[in-house]
């Protein structure tokens, strides 16, 4: 039952990726598109770390800050090809990722919040004051993603790459939840101590997950970095990292297609806000709000819980 | 490493303090392979920090911990569980956010395939043994008499079925010692009889059993040994009829001036 219901999901997201191209959608629908597709990507990798085995980062705009840097300035200073950018990227990441893990997560609750939040604060000091490598707040022009001389351009180009990723990274988080290493992150939440007891080595496994999370937005900050051709440091600031845990807190924390709803509603809100002017944080606030009020487990997992009841 | 001989448990001098808090005191005893020892005292006497010691929890100050002949002092959980340690918790440690039937495959991590890679690519080895995982979890609920909430999320089950769910999680370890932190706390005399049952029928599988238990009745029913502990020192240890008759165990539980 449970695996149908997954690849029922699967089925959804594939549908309704492949429908949006059919629609005929204008170069600002794609552009949101893409933005969703990222910003999911980037939310999955953080539910598997918050959602489901426990440890919260409000600092996870400063991996995405890595790749998205680390493409710019390999790309632009040392003229990499973009996709040798994009793995450095992403392997200095999750070293980084793994070395600070260590003393990081042996913090639990509060103390986690604020060893990550300052993780973030740092790296954003950073992206603003090594104007020689960054621009600073002027920000810094990020070449086209090209592989073997044949750039990506386009919408519908970059739409479909998203797309794809999207699908693949929810597959695989789908998979990961319901195996054993996947339970094992689970069990930590749920009962560290039971954990352990069971012979699980709690630390190691918050560490592996910590690196997977942080390598996964380290791969999307890259290709933002690309997408958008510019690359400004309020691209991995505090702002961001609070996003991106609203994302996984509105769509259902330990729910992987929660972290797409919360993904599409975050940023999507602004836009269709957009037209109230001046209320629109007001708005966005407001409905953020009720939504915390009346779904507190999350979208995806409070209708499940409904729809679950309705037909037992 | 272990001889056919070794006992399940040896413990030997051991002490703990908290501050000024001797919680044991120059403890020793020992478990033999194969039987079912509880572990009694008044409120205060150390049977949890006993427990705790025993399960990596805590550091002894002093004093030897051997687990079927192996020295196991101060190792964490995850490591005494390789060596065939398992335990329940006498204040529930049940993981609410998952199933029931998925609490109890935890049990199983130690024998499954744990990489993160392997379980986002779910290759047809790893989809096999995990199904085999999930059937035997369903057998050990089954086992443990909550077969039928195997489905439902762990925080729906009633207070005695999480009880016989820490007991199948501990047995999906395949342990070759279980300690159960007072599994009849918090039970009606009939469901008490039936954990009696169960603690036998696990003894009866070959694993040996450290029991921690303020029910009289179930210790005498259930029990080979007995050590009695008071104020963190042994007051007796030996068969059950032996400790029952102890004066000082009588003395100690009902208060009688010694």
């Amino acid at each position: 039952m449970r695996f149908s219901n997954r690849h029922a999901g699967l089925a959804l997201l594939a549908a309704l990726l492949l429908l949006f191209p059919l629609l005929g959608p204008s170069s600002f629908a794609y552009d949101i598109a893409i933005r969703i597709a990222i910003n999911a990507v980037v939310v999955i990798g953080l539910n598997l770390l918050f959602g489901y085995a426990g440890q919260i980062s409000l600092g996870h705009a400063a991996f995405f800050g890595f790749g998205a840097y680390a493409s710019a300035i390999l790309t632009t200073h040392f003229d990499w090809p973009p996709l040798a950018a994009l793995a450095a990227g992403a392997i200095a990441t999750g070293v980084l990722a793994f070395v600070i893990a260590w003393p990081i997560l042996r913090l639990a609750g509060h103390h986690l919040a604020m060893a990550t939040l300052s993780l973030g604060l740092i790296a954003a000091i950073v992206f603003n004051n090594e104007t020689r490598w960054t621009g600073g707040s002027d920000g810094m022009a990020v070449p086209a993603l090209s592989v073997l001389g044949t750039s990506l351009s386009g919408e519908p180009a970059w739409y479909a790459l998203t797309a794809a990723l999207l699908l693949l990274a929810t597959w695989a988080a789908s998979n990961l939840v319901d195996s054993p290493a996947g339970r094992a992150l689970q069990a930590i939440r749920g009962s560290e101590v039971a954990a352990r007891t069971v012979g699980i080595e709690a630390g190691r496994f918050k560490t592996r997950v910590f690196v997977l999370s942080a390598v996964m937005a380290s791969v999307m900050g890259s290709l933002m970095a690309h997408y958008v051709g510019f690359l400004t440091p309020a691209a991995a600031g505090l702002t961001r990292s609070v996003e991106f845990v609203m994302m996984v807190v509105l769509g259902g924390t330990a729910s992987v297609f929660g972290s797409i709803v919360g993904a599409a509603i975050i940023t999507l809100l602004p836009q269709v806000l957009h037209a109230f002017e001046s209320f629109e944080t007001l708005l966005l606030g407001l409905i953020l709000t009720a939504a915390m009020i009346f779904m507190r487990a999350g979208i995806v997992p409070t209708l499940k819980g409904l729809f679950a009841r309705r037909s037992p | 490493m272990s001889t056919p001989a070794a006992d399940a448990l040896k413990v030997e001098g051991l002490s703990i303090a908290f501050g000024g808090v001797k919680a044991i005191q120059d403890l020793s005893f020992e478990v033999r392979a194969g039987t079912v020892h509880a572990i009694i005292g008044p409120n205060g006497a150390g049977k949890t920090t006993l427990i705790n010691l025993v399960t990596g929890i805590y550091r002894p100050t002093a004093g030897r911990i051997a687990l079927f002949g192996r020295d196991v002092g101060g190792m964490p959980p995850e490591k005494l569980a390789r060596l065939g340690l398992s335990r329940t918790f006498q204040n529930l440690q049940v993981c609410m956010n998952m199933s029931a039937v998925d609490n109890v495959m935890i049990g199983a991590h130690m024998s499954l395939g744990t990489g993160l890679l392997r379980g986002m690519f779910r290759p047809p080895a790893l989809r096999r043994v995990d199904a085999e995982c999930r059937a035997r979890a369903h057998a050990l609920m089954d086992f443990v008499g909550v077969g039928a909430d195997a489905k439902a999320q762990a925080s729906q089950l009633s207070y005695g079925a999480l009880k016989r769910l820490e007991i199948a999680r501990a047995l999906a370890t395949s342990p070759r010692l279980l300690l159960m932190d007072e599994p009849a706390a918090g039970l009606n005399h009939t469901e008490t009889a039936q954990i009696e049952v169960l603690i036998r029928r696990i003894a009866e599988n070959g694993t040996t059993v450290v029991l921690v238990e303020h029910d009289m009745k179930l210790v005498m029913g259930v029990s080979d040994r007995i050590l009695a502990l008071h104020y963190g020192r042994r007051l007796a240890l030996g068969g059950t009829a032996e400790v029952r008759n102890d004066p000082e165990v009588i003395a100690a539980y009902l208060g009688a001036e010694a």
